[in-house]
């Protein structure tokens, strides 16, 4: 039952950018710092831009494919994000760190030094954003190019800023698992720190899993609890399952 | 998986939830997967990047399969799908005796 109604939730409102994209109708604010429609109208113009890229690609030969990827979406649209990034938009800074590996125009080893202020902005005025902890997912996946001092250090920051028990539980989960073999006693107290106070989250989960043994989940065990996050964000806990039979099915599609 | 949905059409009106864990599968293979085989019940998506409830469950193969009684206490574990049906049917009576 509540899956179907997350499944209604996730699918209206796409089909309501993509008919409807709001634009001009900005509160005098706007003028100060965008209002939400007007990241969603650049993002579902973006998305549109996108798709009819991939058909002409498609389409087209080699040559023609080599001028179009030097005029790709992510190129042309990136002043725009940029500009609503500088105005305080943190949505159109997300938007930013996770299209960086697509944007031709900033070379590899320039991606740490666009990046790293780019998450500093984030974590310093975006920590109480719903949003959240898909940044702090993006800083954990872009390491590589921040740097792991640099990233566990904003993770750590990230981990006292954040609103939400999954984003400061995220923060805290990933900067263990940069630090892991080079100091591990740090990385076990944060471990320690999410299954202590963080325990309801995906990362609480995960932090468990770390300890987990064959014999916790065999037949006659209590089933050990844990949090899923479908597709679409929504989570839930098995412990809203008890009194109900329950199955299993752990699958891929693969 | 059609094995699945009729057991989730069986179970419609009893105490019964099939919760999917998917492990591995990118978002477009994800989302290609729940169209083509109709995927209706609750599925929680891991992705590639990690994996906490197939690490907890210390899950080896998959598919992998796990019946839970009415409290939680694990009635069954192991790779027959279709042996599943049994045991979600006898659990449903003892609830209903109790």
């Amino acid at each position: 039952m509540r899956f179907k109604s997350i499944l209604g939730v996730a699918l209206i409102p796409m089909v309501a950018y993509a008919a409807n994209p709001v634009v001009g109708e900005a509160p005098t604010a706007a003028v100060v710092a965008p209002s939400v429609d007007d990241f969603t109208a650049l993002d579902a113009e973006f998305d549109a831009a996108l798709v009819e890229y991939t058909k002409e690609l498609t389409a087209a030969d080699k040559a023609a494919r080599r001028e179009l990827r030097a005029n790709s979406p992510i190129n042309r649209y990136w002043p725009r994000f940029e500009a609503m990034s500088k105005a305080g938009e943190g949505r159109a800074t997300l938007w930013l760190v996770e299209h960086i590996k697509e944007n031709r125009d900033v070379r590899s080893k320039d991606r740490g030094a666009v990046l790293t202020p780019l998450y500093q902005s984030i974590i310093d005025n975006h920590a109480d954003a719903e949003w959240f902890t898909g940044a702090v997912k993006s800083l954990a996946a872009n390491k590589k190019y921040v740097g792991a001092e640099a990233s566990i250090a904003m993770l750590e920051k990230a981990a006292k800023t954040a609103k939400s028990d999954n984003a400061k539980a995220a923060s805290l989960f990933f900067a263990a698992s940069i630090i892991g073999d080079s100091d591990p006693e740090r990385a076990q107290k944060w471990m320690d720190e999410i299954s202590e106070k963080y325990s309801n989250t995906v990362y609480g989960t995960a932090a468990r899993a770390s300890k987990a043994t064959p014999e916790d989940s065999e037949v006659g065990k209590v089933a050990p609890t844990f949090v899923g996050e479908t597709i679409d964000g929504f989570q839930f806990s098995l412990e809203d399952y008890r009194g109900k039979v329950v199955a299993l099915d752990f699958y891929g599609f693969w | 998986m059609p094995h699945l949905k009729t057991l989730v059409e069986r179970h419609e009106n009893d105490p019964f939830a099939l919760i999917g864990i998917n492990t591995d599968d990118a978002p477009e293979a994800y989302h290609d997967g729940v169209k083509e085989f109709g995927l209706t019940w609750l599925s929680a998506y891991q992705g590639q990047a990690m994996t906490p409830i197939s690490d907890l469950y210390k899950v080896r193969g998959y598919p992998t399969y796990l019946v839970l009684d009415t409290d939680g206490t694990i009635a069954y574990r192991g790779y027959d799908g279709t042996a599943i049906d049994a045991v979600v049917k006898d659990l449903l009576a003892k609830a209903k005796d109790k």
